[in-house]
């Protein structure tokens, strides 16, 4: 039986034209380096010990982040208490940090004498408190989104039968395979950061990449150790993500049943609201004080606020083209592969498993071919428009993640009762289906916006001369500027953040209100 | 009274299950049907074969003697079919406003800015809907949005209606004020109907003719006193039953 639902073959070709843009960044590395000798061994005894490290920094950093995420998750899907709303969308600003941040901040604790008595996060120990509580929103929020593909009927004949407990175990049951894959994707993703581990001073795989490159200028050497890093995150990540296709691609999906309304319960509603809490303190609060702490002592503000007016054009240009690209990419491909259950599976798999790699991966190659190539074709391989494009391809996957959540939604009679009407696809696209994707296209773009701000990366390898972002200058000024300035830049990037992720909570609200 | 609708041999399968077996099917201008059946039966994709919104593997439809579609082949598509549909969930475009819902639904015809909205007004009086032009689907209660559905089906004014089982979360007052406004609009406009339901009382303010689809094909078909007096499938019989008709073949 046939469904008449537009072009096959374009969609096809469109899925993989993204896809095609997506894997393309990773191409060159790949090429150069397999076609080139470095001077020194890639495999000796202190990158060894960096795989070892970053192996168990990344196995730390799944355990927190599921061990935490997982159950706060359950509770806050379940579960009402005051202020919720802000409380959840708050657990997604770790996320957003660059992880020197609240590096700096920890650090800053551990200096002042008065505050001796508290733990001081160092070495691989210190990597894994700091990046597993970064990780642990996306336990957090996988939990969250598939317990809330439960319907209200599910957990209400739970509760008649079982109480209380028969709806964590249901819940629980059905929401831990995500959760377990996010928090492993959290840990495979903590593999490639080197903020954290260039301050706590623990050598990681990253760090080791990042040596080769900008202080022995080896790009052979950074090439083969970044291959290496790719390989082993890949085999990794390959067989999880395969295993769980269908769940993940099944959990990515909203549902069209009527959803659980959260209850409210006397001890539960408790947990879930200090767990909250409690993680926002550590994770945010704590390390917040201590960038203040320098700044109390030596306020720089001023000198920041200039650093910041200097750096904003730039760190807009890169964030919000890469958003841009992104969710034009995830759009397409959510549009494209809706109705396609096996295809959604396959786009997301190879998506994550991108988002997996390493981000030096893209940057090098493409920094590489720009040493090779004649300036004038500077404009195309290191110009603004060139960090926007790979950083917009490295977070098209949680773009594309939104938008499929987002696309799930729309009604297929929608698409039918246009077809009975003659209404034509673009025309159904411009006046129903984009308005309707409004919010998930605003709150995609946001979240690639400030992702992208904080993958130092990228952004430190292709910027082109001259040019800026924030995160990159808090990042290079950090070794050698006073403390307060630093502490200063922290905290205005914080606000700016803090202001753009209240917003994406607000605007769904609003856009709303406006179109009931 | 002309042919509207013509099914010759229909055969659709979905997965491994047969849903449409050598199915023929016949609706004449200005008629009513209800189509009967337990669920899966292949109701609602009869009427999406209908309306252009799927095609049969096997067999074809003609509409108003016109090939429509033959085994897989769309030929004519919906819009061009003279066919307007009320879905299950109603498909209203949430984001557009009550007129924008019509305007949109004209998208088809081509007509002038000036013969759009002429046909929006004279839609949304005909359904008693007029002072809700500027509101959002959203906004409405159930029979509001109903009407609504029905402005944006009358709007393009159609040979044959289509109605998926369009009323099933509405409440018996509201239900009945709608079935009487379909009914009279039909006296008024003249359109022919197929109705998908499993409710005695939308049958009885609505169709004179019953078609029941059982295994794959049109078990049965009559007025409703026909399949009193001869009913041939326990469906058919339970049906009449229930509309309070006697059976006078003691089935």
């Amino acid at each position: 039986m046939g469904r008449h639902d537009g072009k096959p073959l374009l969609r096809w070709v469109l899925v993989g034209t993204v896809l095609v843009i997506a894997v393309g960044p990773t191409v060159p590395l790949v090429v150069l380096t397999l076609g080139r000798e470095s001077t020194r061994p890639v495999w000796t005894d202190a990158f060894r010990q960096a795989v070892q490290n970053t192996l168990w920094l990344g196995g730390g950093v799944s355990v927190l982040s599921l061990a935490i995420g997982f159950p706060l998750g359950l509770l806050a899907t379940l579960y009402r208490f005051p202020a919720a709303r802000s409380l959840v969308s708050f657990q997604a600003l770790p996320l957003l940090l660059p992880s020197f941040l609240p590096c700096i901040g920890w650090s800053n604790l551990a200096a002042a004498k008065w505050l001796s008595w508290l733990p001081r996060p160092n070495g691989c120990l210190g990597c894994v408190f700091v990046l597993g509580l970064q990780a642990v929103p996306l336990a957090f929020f996988a939990t969250w989104a598939a317990c809330r593909n439960l319907t209200a009927s599910q957990l209400d004949a739970a509760r008649l039968y079982g109480g209380e407990k028969s709806v964590l175990k249901l819940s629980a049951r059905a929401c831990a395979p995500v959760a377990i894959l996010a928090a492993l994707l959290g840990g495979i993703l903590s593999l490639s950061d080197s903020g954290a581990p260039l301050i706590f001073g623990c050598r990681s795989v990253d760090v080791e990449i990042l040596t080769s490159f900008s202080a022995l200028f080896d790009y052979a050497l950074a090439g083969r150790q970044c291959l290496l890093l790719a390989g082993f995150v890949l085999l990794l990540v390959a067989p999880v993500l395969l295993a769980g296709r269908r769940r993940l691609a099944s959990a990515v999906l909203a549902r069209q049943t009527r959803p659980a309304i959260p209850c409210r319960h006397h001890v539960l509603s408790g947990v879930a609201s200090a767990g909250l809490l409690l993680v926002l303190i550590i994770g945010i609060v704590i390390p917040t004080f201590g960038l203040c702490l320098p700044v109390l002592k030596n306020p720089m503000i001023a000198r920041a606020a200039h650093k910041v007016s200097g750096t904003a054009v730039p760190t807009l240009v890169f964030t919000g083209g890469a958003g841009v690209i992104a969710v034009m990419l995830a759009t397409i491909v959510a549009l494209a592969v809706s109705e396609h259950s096996r295809a959604r599976g396959t786009v997301l798999v190879i998506l994550l498993a991108l988002l997996a790699l390493p981000p030096a991966l893209a940057a090098i190659g493409v920094s590489q071919i720009a040493t090779g190539v004649p300036p004038w074709l500077d404009r195309l391989t290191r110009s603004r428009g060139t960090v926007s494009l790979i950083l917009g391809v490295r977070f098209l996957p949680v773009a594309a993640v939104v938008m499929l959540r987002a696309v799930g939604t729309l009604s297929p009679s929608w698409i039918d009762a246009a077809r009975v009407h003659g209404v034509s696809a673009p025309r159904l696209l411009v006046r129903v289906v984009l308005p309707h994707l409004g919010p998930a296209i605003i709150v995609s773009l946001l979240l690639v916006m400030v992702l992208s701000a904080a993958d130092i990366t990228t952004t430190h390898l292709l910027q082109p001369p001259g040019v800026q972002s924030l995160p990159v200058a808090i990042f290079t000024v950090m070794a050698n500027s006073p403390e307060g300035l630093v502490a200063s830049l922290c905290l205005l990037y914080l606000l700016c953040v803090v202001l753009l992720l209240a917003a994406a909570a607000q605007l769904p609200r609003l856009w709303s209100r406006r179109t009931v | 009274m002309t042919r509207l609708v013509r099914c010759r041999g229909l055969a659709c399968r979905r997965g491994k299950q047969l849903v449409l077996s050598e199915m023929d099917f016949e609706v004449t201008s200005g008629e009513s049907v209800a189509l009967l059946g337990s669920s899966g039966s292949g109701k609602s994709t009869l009427l999406r074969v209908i309306a252009g919104l799927e095609t049969a593997q096997r067999g074809e439809v003609l509409i108003a003697d016109r090939l429509a579609s033959r085994a897989g082949q769309l030929l004519i598509p919906p819009h061009r079919r003279g066919i307007a549909m009320l879905f299950q969930d109603l498909a209203l475009w949430p984001n557009l406003t009550v007129a924008g819902n019509v305007r949109l639904g004209l998208s088809g015809l081509r007509l002038s800015m000036h013969q759009s909205r002429q046909r929006i007004e004279q839609a949304l009086d005909l359904c008693g809907i007029g002072d809700l032009a500027a509101r959002r689907p959203g906004t409405l209660s159930g029979g509001q949005q109903q009407r609504v559905a029905l402005a944006r089906a009358l709007a393009v004014r159609p040979r044959l209606l289509l109605l998926d089982e369009p009323f099933g979360g509405l409440d018996l007052i509201t239900k009945q004020a709608v079935l009487e406004q379909i009914a009279q609009l039909k006296r008024e406009l003249d359109f022919a109907l197929i109705l998908v339901t499993h409710s005695p009382a939308e049958v009885r303010g609505l169709c004179e003719t019953l078609a029941v689809l059982e295994g794959g094909r049109i078990a049965e078909r009559g007025s409703v006193d026909k399949i009193a007096a001869d009913a041939q499938s326990a469906l058919g019989t339970a049906f009449v039953q229930a509309l309070g008709v006697k059976n006078n073949s003691g089935a």
